[in-house]
């Protein structure tokens, strides 16, 4: 194998399942996840040349990979289904089995609030590696952390989820 | 630090990335409130669960990184200095058919490479893909990209019949990708509406083995691409400019 692809299938491809869960997430749709993971992986073999070996080259996948999605985004002249609920939503389970699954609480979130809880909470991204990613403010990247986390825990009636009431 | 500040700083705080003097002033925070201690514990506890649930799941990578490296090993390929089709040139002065004006032999930029990419893959390699073959399903999916339906059909010369249609991704941005074919063999039509006017000449280009022509007319742009023979593909691209 040249040289070059088996720097990029170290470098990159070695990704790809990270890329592929959260492009999942966003689109709530395999065929269209593939194709927009396919694409960011074509675009980053095409600038790979370009990539300094101090860089994040995950953050820098991710940040292709969104683009790929708001450009998608654009070409449905609409962003995926957006429910915008606040933590003031009464949401009451009985226990957990029962509570909203994960999968469909997360679709029900505003895709702003998704995208930045799965970078931060689930891929493990610091605020600034995805202030980067998106291209906004921290500030704005942590309120929507915020706002994510407290949604999420009511469609999941979070305290349900806590195992110690008090870690002091 | 009031409690709100502190829970303002709660994304920082997990993620490790406060400095040192908030650190502490959290730290000193967190001693005496228990509702804040309670408010963290909760958001770590949500955090490790919504890790776990999302990573759990079934995710196969295997079909998706074929998908890639085909591609990449295709792009490579077509990465080589670009051929001029001397071929292709003389048979369009000997039947007088190039305006020069009108008609240019161009370099390939990364839309073209992506079209010729996506052609190979799914007409040549026939890799899998959801296609839509039912006409009234590709006129309703034409009509949803802001394209005339009626487009479908005046698009290309006699001889040649719609196969089918789906939505495609190059260089970044969506296209509708109409099929079309004749004894010869296939024709991939990428349309999109276009940002801005553009030029209207007709470039053609010739890769390995995909001979390629994109032009715009008033806010389309239209990349045909065929492995027939640059003669087809600039027959279709007038056929095609002739039509929008």
């Amino acid at each position: 194998m040249p040289t070059r692809e088996a720097d990029f299938e170290r470098v990159a491809l070695c990704h790809s399942r990270s890329l592929l869960r959260v492009a999942r997430r966003l689109t709530s749709d395999s065929s269209s996840a593939e194709d927009i993971v396919q694409q960011t992986f074509l675009l980053a073999w095409r600038g790979f040349h370009q990539l300094r070996p101090d860089t994040n080259a995950r953050a820098w996948l991710f940040r292709i990979l969104m683009n790929a999605f708001y450009a998608e985004a654009r070409r449905m002249r609409r962003l995926p289904a957006v429910i915008e609920l606040t933590a003031e939503v009464t949401v009451s389970f009985p226990d957990l089995d029962q509570a909203m699954d994960i999968s469909r609480a997360l679709d029900s979130l505003h895709i702003d609030h998704r995208t930045v809880l799965l970078l931060g909470v689930v891929e493990g991204f610091t605020c600034a590696e995805i202030s980067e990613i998106l291209s906004v403010p921290i500030g704005t990247v942590m309120s929507r952390l915020s706002r994510a986390r407290r949604t999420m825990r009511t469609l999941l009636a979070a305290p349900l989820l806590l195992t110690s009431k008090d870690p002091s | 630090m009031t409690c709100h500040e502190v829970l303002a700083l709660v994304p920082l705080h997990l993620t490790g990335e406060l400095d040192s003097a908030q650190a502490t002033a959290v730290a000193e925070h967190l001693k005496t409130c228990p509702s804040c201690r309670q408010e963290l514990a909760e958001q770590s506890a949500f955090d490790e669960f919504l890790r776990r649930s999302v990573a759990s799941e079934p995710l196969d990578t295997a079909a998706v990184d074929r998908r890639i490296r085909a591609g990449i090993h295709a792009q490579h390929h077509h990465q080589k200095p670009w051929i001029i089709a001397c071929a292709g040139i003389a048979a369009a002065l000997v039947l007088g058919i190039v305006a020069w004006n009108e008609m240019q032999l161009v370099k390939p930029d990364p839309l073209d490479t992506a079209a010729a990419l996506d052609h190979h893959l799914e007409l040549v390699a026939h890799q899998p893909r959801p296609w839509l073959t039912d006409r009234a399903a590709i006129e309703n999916l034409a009509a949803r990209q802001g394209l005339q339906p009626s487009l479908i059909s005046a698009l290309p010369p006699s001889g040649y019949h719609l196969v089918q249609s789906k939505i495609c991704l190059l260089d970044g941005r969506w296209f509708l990708h109409l099929v079309y074919a004749n004894a010869a063999g296939d024709v991939s039509v990428f349309l999109r509406r276009s940002d801005a006017p553009g030029s209207p000449d007709i470039h053609l280009v010739n890769l390995d083995t995909e001979h390629l022509a994109r032009f715009q007319r008033g806010r389309l742009t239209a990349v045909v691409v065929t492995n027939q023979s640059a003669e087809a593909v600039q027959h279709f691209a007038e056929s095609a400019a002739a039509a929008l």
